[in-house]
């Protein structure tokens, strides 16, 4: 009932467009026409075909001659994956903490709180990049690992809010009462009565971690060559926006579409968690 | 405990906090005599140079050490260039607050009015400009827009040079896309806080007792949603130096931005540390201030030094 | 306009209000109103009386203006003589403040966090504060200019409030339960200035309540509404105590009050269920002995403030202890104190003989204690099924398999009256009557012989809080519980226990048998209290009588 009467074209328009990103994503192998390490400088900046172009390179090459078709979707598959893994763990990783501090208390609870309230002091993009200047190398596994760090904090801190409040909730106190273990009341009614909150702060954090993702990777400092992301594709197309605008342009329509669409959805899904 | 010494002390803890990520930082990023010395210096000038910079000392005695080098303001010299870290950072930041100060500025302007006619006219045109703005300023990367603003009024259209500092004309571009970031961030926040304050009994009581819509917006409505504009205040202050970092890369601007990108790049950690350290710091001070303001400017919090039993015993009983 | 004085005023009503409907255009927000008409007097007080759902706060609402946009509004009113079409939300925003104003119930959020009294008061007159505090009922008005609002009472607060709404010197008060969050002795307090206000400004008073011992003290006329009709209205003796419609009899004869069999002796009336003997509390060891409690809290400066200090009280099988105090006496602590929920800096707990220790609890200790909280809404999981959560404690203590733990937990629902077409729903589209059930039910299934009710029925409409009231008498009837109730009001724990203790500000002021306690006070607050509580006029007894019969 509350999900018809609130769907608006918008909504509807959102979804569509997350449904066939997440298509790509899984058949970028399949769809992908060429091999991204085939280099062809013959067809050098070859226009896609709205701009002129023929159907042998559909969506244009760049100044290496790579076909942008193959280049996009594995940028998309690399970019989309990252965010998802680094959200997820993100959640888990700070949910955990904020849960289990609160519920503790004492000591734990204080470390939690003063790192939690670190990250949110200090930039958190200086931080990251602090720490990729000392690590070895920036590969995939890493770049998960530094989006999970991008994002725990907010989750620590919502989940402990949640805990706290719940500690006082009579039915909460009703288990405790009961002589239900802590655990029990955690997991078995907790962690359910947060999780529209969780999953809404989800997808509040996510586009932030497309964004903290595709900025390193532009600035050349995250995804490295040959490998590509959404935003390494822009920072190699910036500097050809004169003469083969298309290199920027279509990564960057993409990120645009991706993040507003999960923004909309996510302001959609907060209120109605909270019109509850 | 004073609230006030309770709040200073976390701000130390939390700047001690950064120091010994820093130091550790350091400490990971390899050794200083190979990276100094280059690969090709023999085990005993390694070992005499790790003698001569304390280097063979217990790790917290190394932290004194460079606890007190940061103390002098010594913040260790540049790999790349063999500068003083602290001065190549000192010499870039006039340029960053350059484009920081007026976006701050701009978008406190336009989002807080922004927010407020939003929040006075839910539904209409003007709420849903405000919300798709800040939808806008807050998904859609700052690098992004800075290449689209390029696109468009430099090649497109050839009016504003694409990068660098030309004339008055070249803040037109970065101070823009920063501020679409920041009047976002603001219109949400403000619109937001103004609606919840409007929901709050209080001012159905001020409607009842027979105060106008005017009054209650401004003495109710506003004091009480835009107090919280502080505290955003002194974190967004962070958020634009981070994306200065960006717009400063896309334009072509030499601020702290840009040597933070440079030396990330060329695994320079000394100017690393240095901008991590400074910015760190200036965020800390600027958090504590806004919160010690609260002490002034809300009675709940200046109490809160002599919260009396009687509140407490309520506080318990509820 | 103003030529012809006191007489014209006496001849027409100040306010008349005619046909008034109220639709919701988003169905559940709150209820409608039907057709409702009224005229109110100058000077005179009208209160209008209801259960939740009533309509009576979205009539007040009505007429003064505050509904929201999404209410449909039909109907009129004239206001001195003037007619105002109620739809007309613009007109009557122009009328409040020097016409009409309102107070609400929770006095606390009414006033802004960021100012004075002064402030408050300056913003609505330029005159002198001091004489309005004073007819609002502050004795030092000067002490209280320069508070803010977190540093008064909510007594205070609602004074504050009070004297906002008069500032303009209203024609009409309305004021909806203004008095509900307060306690007892502050509401006598309110109530008796807003009684002189209205007779020495000659200002009208609409006063909403849900209990019609504060109407009748207060009022001149009444109003009863249910469902957003009006189903009797006259003056307030003839209908509180000659009631025609079957819905106001109903009303008063759940009220709360002193039964005679309530002073300890047990009556005809127990079934003979039970597998004890009633009634007579075991002398040797009660079922719960608190012994000489305190429980102690560390303020944010550091200083111990205790709660509660050097309480004892005894709960014997089979018998009801009222626990009564205003707000912070800590009563609430001592009672969350014997369940573990606070951990007591000193004294002892023993349950049946034997002292517990609830921070090194026992699993089987934790089946002889119940406790039920007062917002059933809030102690249910909103996720879960009724039958489920009622099955949880056994679930909990691994109690039968999974077939006989659910054959329990329909049982004990079934015991409390829930229909069982309710059993697999969740709590919210239950009503508050229905999920209290619930939770008693759900206390019960592990067979406590100690119950612990926190406030338990002030949440609930009357006719409900007597039915449930009798759902537990007829518990303790069959299963000789020990039951500590705690509560604020006096007329219920007048009507339930078998004791009282008295406490006040985490001391002990006064215990003894409930007869004798309320008949013979001997402790001056306890004589304050059972003097601030409102009364009924004396209703022929048998009413009562036949109604608990038909329960």
């Amino acid at each position: 009932m509350i999900l018809r009467q609130n769907l608006s074209p918008a909504i509807v328009g959102c979804f569509c467009v997350l449904s066939f990103l997440t298509v790509l994503v899984m058949a970028a192998p399949w769809l992908s026409p060429s091999d991204l390490s085939e280099v062809n400088l013959l067809d050098r900046f070859r226009p896609p075909v709205f701009m002129g172009g023929t159907w042998q390179y559909p969506l244009g090459t760049d100044a290496l001659g790579r076909d942008m078709l193959s280049l996009i979707l594995r940028a998309i598959q690399v970019s989309l994956t990252i965010a998802v893994i680094g959200t997820i763990g993100g959640a888990i990783v700070g949910t955990t903490l904020g849960l289990v501090a609160a519920w503790i208390g004492g000591i734990l609870d204080a470390i939690v709180g003063t790192l939690v309230d670190f990250q949110a002091t200090i930039p958190t993009l200086i931080l990251i990049l602090a720490l990729i200047t000392v690590l070895p190398s920036a590969d995939f596994t890493v770049f998960v690992a530094i989006m999970i760090f991008h994002g725990w904090d907010r989750y620590a801190r919502l989940a402990r809010a949640i805990a706290l409040s719940a500690k006082s909730q009579p039915y909460v106190q009703a288990q405790q009462i009961m002589g239900a273990s802590t655990f029990r009341i955690i997991t078995r009614s907790v962690l359910p009565n947060a999780m529209a909150v969780l999953l809404v702060n989800m997808s509040i954090n996510f586009p932030q971690t497309i964004l903290a993702e595709t900025t390193l990777s532009f600035l050349g400092v995250g995804i490295q060559p040959p490998d590509v992301s959404l935003g390494l594709l822009i920072g190699i197309g910036r500097d050809q926006l004169f003469n083969a605008p298309w290199v920027a342009l279509m990564p960057g329509f993409l990120i645009l579409i991706t993040t507003i669409s999960i923004s909309v959805l996510g302001d959609w899904a907060r209120d109605l968690v909270e019109a509850d | 405990m004073n609230w006030y010494l309770f709040r200073l002390g976390r701000a130390c803890i939390t700047i001690l906090l950064l120091l010994i990520l820093a130091f550790f930082a350091l400490a990971a990023s390899g050794d200083p005599a190979q990276i100094l010395l280059g690969p090709d210096t023999s085990q005993a000038a390694i070992d005499a140079f790790r003698e001569k910079w304390g280097l063979t000392l217990p790790l917290w005695q190394q932290f004194l050490i460079y606890l007190n080098g940061l103390l002098h303001m010594n913040f260790g010299l540049s790999y790349r260039t063999g500068e003083s870290a602290l001065a190549l950072v000192l010499d870039r930041i006039p340029v960053t607050l350059s484009l920081v100060l007026p976006t701050i500025l701009l978008s406190i302007a336009l989002g807080v009015p922004l927010g407020i006619l939003s929040a006075m006219h839910r539904g209409r045109f003007i709420d849903r400009l405000a919300i798709t703005l800040s939808v806008v300023g807050l998904s859609v990367p700052s690098f992004l827009l800075g290449v689209l603003a390029m696109y468009l009024f430099s090649v497109k259209l050839g009016w504003l040079a694409p990068s660098g500092y030309v004339d008055w004309s070249s803040y037109i571009m970065p101070v823009a896309t920063l501020s679409t970031v920041g009047i976002g961030t603001y219109a949400r926040f403000t619109r937001s806080a103004m609606v919840e304050v409007m929901s709050r009994p209080m001012i159905e009581t001020a409607r009842a007792s027979g105060l106008s819509e005017g009054i209650i917006h401004r003495v109710h409505a506003l004091p009480n949603a835009l107090t919280p504009l502080i505290t955003i205040t002194a974190l967004e202050f962070g958020h634009f130096v981070t994306y200065a970092a960006v717009v400063e890369n896309v334009f072509g601007w030499q601020g702290t931005g840009s040597l933070l990108i440079e030396s990330v790049s060329a695994r320079d950690f000394a100017v690393v540390q240095a901008i991590m350290i400074i910015t760190g710091v200036t965020m800390i001070l600027a958090n504590l201030l806004a919160d010690l303001s609260y002490g002034f400017i809300d009675p709940r919090i200046a109490d809160l030094r002599h919260r009396s039993a009687r509140r407490l015993r309520t506080v318990c009983e509820s | 306009m103003n030529l012809q004085p006191q007489s014209q005023c006496r001849a027409h009503p100040l306010i008349s209000v005619q046909g008034v409907s109220v639709v919701f255009a988003s169905g559940q927000s709150g209820s409608a109103l039907r057709d409702l008409s009224f005229d109110l007097m100058a000077g005179e007080i009208l209160g209008i009386v209801g259960e939740s759902g009533s309509g009576k706060s979205v009539m007040c609402r009505a007429i003064a203006g505050l509904l929201p946009p999404s209410a449909k509004i039909k109907g009129q009113m004239n206001f001195e003589g003037r007619p105002y079409p109620l739809s007309d939300r613009r007109l009557l925003a122009g009328l409040r403040g020097h016409g009409i104003a309102m107070i609400f119930q929770d006095p606390m959020s009414a006033l802004d966090p960021l100012m004075t009294v002064r402030r408050h008061l300056a913003l609505r007159t330029p005159g002198d504060p001091g004489p309005l505090l004073t007819t609002a009922g502050f004795g030092d008005p000067g002490k209280i200019l320069d508070s803010y609002p977190h540093q008064m009472s909510g007594g205070q607060c609602q004074r504050v409030a009070i004297a906002c709404a008069l500032a303009r010197e209203p024609r009409l008060l309305i004021a909806d339960e203004p008095t509900s969050a307060l306690d007892v002795t502050v509401q006598a307090s309110i109530l008796k200035h807003l009684k002189a206000v209205a007779a020495e400004r000659g200002m009208s008073i609409i006063f909403v309540t849900h209990d019609l011992a504060v109407a009748y003290q207060l009022c001149n006329q009444i109003i009863v509404m249910r469902n957003g009709v009006i189903l009797e209205t006259g003056s307030a003796a003839a209908v509180l105590a000659a009631p025609r419609a079957d819905y106001t009899k109903h009303l008063i004869a759940s009220m709360p009050r002193s039964r005679p069999h309530a002073s300890g002796i047990m009556p005809q009336t127990s079934p003979p269920a039970g597998l004890r003997p009633i009634g007579v509390p075991s002398a040797r060891h009660p079922a719960l002995r608190l012994d000489n409690i305190s429980v102690g809290y560390k303020t944010p400066d550091g200083r111990r403030f205790d709660a509660v200090r050097n309480v004892s009280v005894d709960v014997g099988e089979g018998e009801i202890v009222g626990l009564v105090g205003e707000s912070a006496s800590g009563k609430s602590t001592l009672a969350k104190a014997a369940v573990g929920l606070v951990t007591p800096s000193a004294g002892r707990i023993s349950m049946n003989g034997r002292v517990v220790d609830w921070s090194r609890p026992e699993p089987s200790w934790r089946r002889e204690i119940q406790y039920i909280f007062q917002d059933p809404r809030g102690a249910l999981d909103p996720l879960g099924r009724i039958v489920h959560q009622v099955r949880q404690p056994l679930d909990i203590h691994r109690l039968g398999d999974k077939g006989e733990r659910e054959a329990v937990a329909r049982a004990r629902l079934l015991e409390t009256h829930l229909d069982d077409k309710l059993f697999g729903r969740k709590p919210g589209s239950l009503s508050g009557g229905q999920r209290q059930r619930a939770t008693i039910a759900r206390a019960l299934t592990v067979r406590p012989r100690v119950l612990i009710c926190d406030e338990s029925v002030s949440a609930l409409d009357v006719s409900i809080q007597a039915k449930i009231l009798d759902l537990l008498l007829g518990l303790r009837d069959k299963y000789a519980l020990a039951i500590l109730f705690i509560s604020h009001d006096l007329s219920v724990i007048q009507h339930i226990c078998d004791r009282v203790v008295v406490m006040r500000h985490g001391k002990l002021i006064e215990e003894g048998p409930t007869f004798e306690l309320f008949r013979n006070p001997t402790e001056s607050y306890t004589r304050d209290l059972i003097a601030a509580l409102p009364r009924l006029p004396d209703a022929p007894p048998s009413h009562l009588s036949e109604q608990e019969a038909a329960v």
